[in-house]
């Protein structure tokens, strides 16, 4: 039994018409993770976690651990994008080379991060964690890797998952791409 | 612009926080009688729950090991999984119960108490490893040791599972269960050590 994961990638264009999909499951717990569920679970304060700016923070067990809900512009947090391709490993700690928040060049718009309420159909307990993020740049934009940043307790920001798209997804201007993490637990 | 439709695409590799356990029974002069590992079956949906309240960030109502439904708010306290000598309210625990494992089970089917009456053990403390990676994994383990004092055989073990905080007192949680393959029989100054590794790899 696990704890399983999954990620659907929605494009449209400056219409609302879907141009690109992409469901699949998703490859990527990585060590800040497991890390978080170690300290909240040991109660645990005082231990390093590497932060998505790649310094290592003394974190603490805490209410702020995990949150993603993010308002809009806000990318401290919450679900990212970037243009990265280089193949996950564990100890990543960020995206490889994350989208910035904005309507410059390579940068995208981020609406709220919003966090479903959890449904059980047995044999399976999930929910689904979304954000859309529009490319308002004046150019097309290229999606190749997709994440979910964390808050930490002592106010910073850890990379709890990552994945690399399996077909890079091209935003055109005007469009947006909505991902959406699907987290669930099956007996 | 006209976009090109791409293709969808089907799941490949997987990759999950996954849960494994093992059980070491000893007797009195603390040689193992019996051992068993495997992959767990058994986050329940309590541990997902919890995941849900503090990744969103709201209140949510989740049922404790009582069975009944509480409003919980992502509060520090949710998921603490440590426990002293002798609390039985959270940390890992072990029951005679043998139903197979479903997503909302709320606690052991038959718990054994803390004590050294009939089927009671003396539950030490719960241990945790610190999370290490090892090539493409990052794991921790969380142990307890519980000790038959009850002056009898405590035969009939069949599951195990972990107790979590849902708050910072007197309420608590399932987090996983699993029901052991056969039962095991723990005889008097005896001990049941069981071990939990969680991890994640990719």
């Amino acid at each position: 039994m696990k704890h399983e994961l999954w990620y659907s990638v929605v494009v449209r264009d400056r219409h609302g018409k879907v141009v690109s999909r992409e469901r699949r499951k998703s490859h990527s717990f990585l060590k800040a993770w497991n890390q978080l569920i170690y300290l909240q679970m040991a109660s645990i304060a005082g231990y390093n976690i590497t932060d998505t700016g790649g310094v290592a923070r003394s974190c603490e067990y805490g209410d702020q651990n995990f949150i993603i809900k993010a308002a809009a512009g806000v990318t401290d947090y919450g679900i990212r994008v970037g243009t990265g391709n280089t193949a996950v490993a564990i100890d990543d700690y960020a995206l490889e080379t994350p989208i910035a928040e904005g309507t410059g060049g390579g940068q995208m718009e981020h609406l709220a991060c919003s966090v479903d309420d959890f449904i059980v159909t047995p044999p399976s307990c999930a929910f689904i964690a979304h954000r859309t993020i529009s490319n308002n740049s004046g150019g097309l934009i290229d999606v190749l890797e997709a994440a979910i940043y964390v808050r930490m307790q002592t106010g910073f920001y850890g990379c709890g998952v990552r994945d690399v798209l399996t077909v890079p997804q091209a935003v055109p201007d005007g469009g947006a791409i909505t991902i959406d993490w699907a987290i669930g637990v099956t007996v | 612009m006209k976009m090109k439709q791409q293709k969808r695409v089907q799941p490949s590799k997987k990759i999950e926080e996954s849960l494994s356990y093992s059980v070491e029974v000893r007797d009195k002069e603390g040689r193992i009688i019996k051992r068993v590992s495997a992959p767990s079956r058994s986050y329940v949906e309590q541990w997902n729950q919890l995941i849900n309240t503090k990744m969103s960030d709201a209140n949510k109502t989740i049922r404790d090991t009582d069975g009944i439904e509480q409003d919980i708010v992502p509060s520090a306290w949710l998921f603490i999984g440590t426990a002293v000598i002798g609390d039985i309210t959270r940390g890992i625990r072990v029951g005679k119960g043998a139903t197979a494992v479903a997503i909302d089970d709320y606690a052991l089917e038959t718990p054994c108490g803390e004590g050294t009456g009939t089927d009671e053990f003396n539950h030490q403390a719960v241990v945790f490893t610190a999370p290490a990676v090892v090539g493409s994994t990052c794991s921790f383990t969380l142990k307890r040791i519980m000790v038959n004092n009850s002056g009898a055989t405590i035969s009939g073990i069949r599951e195990i599972g972990q107790y979590l905080s849902l708050t910072l007192v007197a309420l608590r949680g399932l987090g996983f269960r699993d029901v052991l393959p056969s039962a095991v029989t723990v005889l008097d100054g005896g001990s049941i050590t069981v071990i939990y590794t969680i991890a994640a790899t990719v």
